[in-house]
């Protein structure tokens, strides 16, 4: 294999010849200095060489890191969308409180306001905080940034840009079932 | 400075004059100067009385006239004290001999290290290391995760591969006395690296959670009963008297925390002793004339390490493709051991010597054996006088034929009656 280092390079002439034996010169000949050597140097051969290697090399790395970026990309979740799903018992909800569910990649805040059941999504629209029923005040809070809505997910004021996504919520026998809207 | 100048504050000098380039000598006392004139540009002794030496102090960065890139100067000014130490560096020489071929095996084991590292944290993205979603994740890695069996495929194999370069690298520099002072450090180091590798496949093992590493553990963590003691310490590696999903957290902190910190700390002293004694010839080369030359290290051994590496990962890639390994059965506490089974490769030796040893006591012999061997071995540089002082020793090279011809034969015959 024959001296990869850049020969051109002022500093790296410098450095040659410093400390080493004369006989350590790579594939210069034992004893033969290495500025001798150089003579022979067919430097246009040597840079198409290295644009060969250099593309090669660039697509070797290409084609490794090509799976490794796949990879860590996160795989999409397949889980089917249903238009509306049982999701617990209607007694699950206490009266004049609140108790949010996942359906389907929703999570729903299901308000009982003295018997009637509401369902909005429970993510707030400022930050993605989980929001919660206040009985006192008749409303929606969202602690993270004082966000508020109203019971049907109406802004009432706060930072939040969107109101929150109704659903539809009904009982059943004792059957809690949340659809879409 | 002001006190030792009165005139500082008349006409328009600045109270402190411009401090000279870094590394020129200091002119003698700024409170020499001439309230008229604008440098401070005589270096006599105050009107005060007060005698300052001219100050020559030694150049704080003699490498900034260096012809190098201004990026390159940067770090140059800044990294100027690490310069000696890289130009020590550049000096190493690796001496070109008929047996050369065998410094390759070093890097090689080196390089699949690194593959380790960068596959294993790959893995740890989806990897979930509890009872209930080992196997769920592994099984979820293979099937799902884009290329997810590519990854664990290579860190699969390059475990074995790296396990088999550390193997070749130990014997050769063993045959070749290349522990013999100065280098018994590196012979130590490098004796605790290989067993550091053989802990993180023992610990990595376990994880993928299916019948096999689950059997393969129960048996591997069984053996130090016999020892006095012994189920104090079988308790602390599984976590609880059996293999559960205690040991699969204690297998799994082993693997990512534990062993990793070691073998780069061990690895650093390997390295570093690597460089500062530089690569060792066969004894009575020198002397023989032997040595064909000697090529620098930086770049040309690198380059061709490189070589090696590139080949190596070829060798990589290929065997993860067409010899996949097997995603197997989940564990189960409950279900009998699969017929057939055996530790991984690397522990067939002992694994048929503890077969072979059948009478009572025979596993406590085994074990006691194989500690004191494996002791000695960690030592020979310490035993091996004649090769401290240049000479041949071929007692030392028997013994290593014995030690190899031992691992190689009861290796061939877990494998012929196992199969692979």
């Amino acid at each position: 294999m024959a001296q990869q280092g850049n020969f051109k390079s002022p500093s790296r002439l410098g450095a040659l010849g410093e400390g080493a034996p004369v006989s350590s010169s790579g594939s210069v000949p034992g004893g033969k200095p290495r500025d001798g050597g150089l003579k022979g140097v067919d430097f246009e051969r040597r840079s198409f060489l290295g644009k060969i290697v250099g593309g090669i090399g660039a697509a070797v790395a290409i084609s490794t890191l090509y799976p490794v970026i796949k990879y860590i990309i996160p795989p999409s979740e397949t889980a089917t969308s249903v238009k509306e799903l049982v999701v617990g018992k209607a007694s699950e909800v206490p009266l004049k409180g609140f108790k949010i569910f996942q359906f389907n990649k929703d999570k729903i805040l299901v308000v009982n306001d003295n018997g009637k059941l509401t369902a909005c999504s429970a993510v707030c629209t400022h930050l993605g905080c989980l929001v919660h029923w206040d009985n006192a005040q008749n409303l929606i809070a969202c602690p993270c940034h004082g966000a508020k809505y109203k019971q049907t997910g109406e802004i009432i004021s706060g930072p939040q840009p969107l109101p929150l996504a109704s659903f539809k919520v009904r009982v059943e026998g004792e059957k809690l079932i949340i659809a879409k809207a | 400075m002001a006190e030792n100048n009165q005139n500082a504050s008349a006409g328009n000098i600045p109270a402190k004059p411009k401090p000279a380039a870094p590394g020129a000598a200091k002119p003698a006392s700024p409170g020499a100067a001439k309230p008229t004139t604008p440098v401070a540009s005589k270096p006599a002794a105050s009107t005060s009385g007060v005698y300052k030496p001219p100050v020559d102090r030694p150049d704080p960065n003699p490498y900034r006239d260096n012809r190098v890139s201004p990026l390159g100067a940067w770090f140059q000014e800044r990294f100027y004290a690490v310069i000696p130490i890289i130009d020590y560096l550049k000096k190493k020489e690796v001496p070109k001999h008929r047996l050369s071929f065998w410094y390759y095996f070093g890097g090689l084991a080196l390089f699949f290290f690194i593959i380790q590292i960068v596959t294993g944290l790959l893995l740890l993205q989806y990897y979930k290391p509890t009872e209930a979603a080992a196997f769920a994740s592994f099984v979820f890695i293979q099937k799902v995760v884009p290329y997810g069996w590519l990854i664990r495929q290579i860190h699969a194999w390059s475990a074995n591969l790296m396990a088999m370069m550390a193997f070749i690298h130990m014997f050769s520099t063993f045959f070749m006395k290349s522990y013999r002072k100065p280098r018994e450090l590196m012979w130590v180091s490098g004796f605790i690296l290989l067993v550091l590798t053989l802990g993180f496949g023992f610990t990595g093992y376990l994880l993928p959670w299916n019948e096999l590493a689950f059997f393969a553990t129960q048996v591997g963590t069984e053996t130090p009963k016999v020892l006095p003691g012994g189920a104090l310490l079988v308790s602390l590696l599984r976590g609880g008297e059996d293999v559960s999903g205690e040991t699969l957290t204690r297998m799994f902190s082993l693997h990512v925390v534990l062993l990793p910190g070691l073998i780069l700390l061990l690895l650093s002293l390997h390295l570093t002793l690597v460089q500062i004694l530089g690569t060792s010839a066969p004894i009575g080369y020198k002397e023989n004339g032997m040595i064909k030359g000697y090529e620098k290290f930086f770049p040309t051994f690198l380059a061709k390490d490189g070589i090696g590496w590139i080949i190596g990962f070829a060798l990589l890639v290929y065997l993860a493709a067409v010899y996949p390994w097997g995603i197997g059965v989940q564990a189960n506490a409950l279900s009998p051991a699969p017929v057939g089974i055996k530790p991984e490769w690397y522990f067939w030796a002992e694994f048929q010597m503890l077969k072979d040893l059948k009478f009572e006591g025979g596993e406590l012999v085994a074990i006691i054996l194989l500690t004191i061997g494996g002791l000695v071995w960690a030592v020979v540089p310490f035993l091996d006088r004649k090769a401290s002082e240049e000479q041949k020793s071929p007692i030392f090279t028997l013994l290593g034929l014995g030690v190899l011809a031992f691992l190689l034969i009861n290796t061939y015959r877990v494998f012929a009656e196992y199969g692979w």
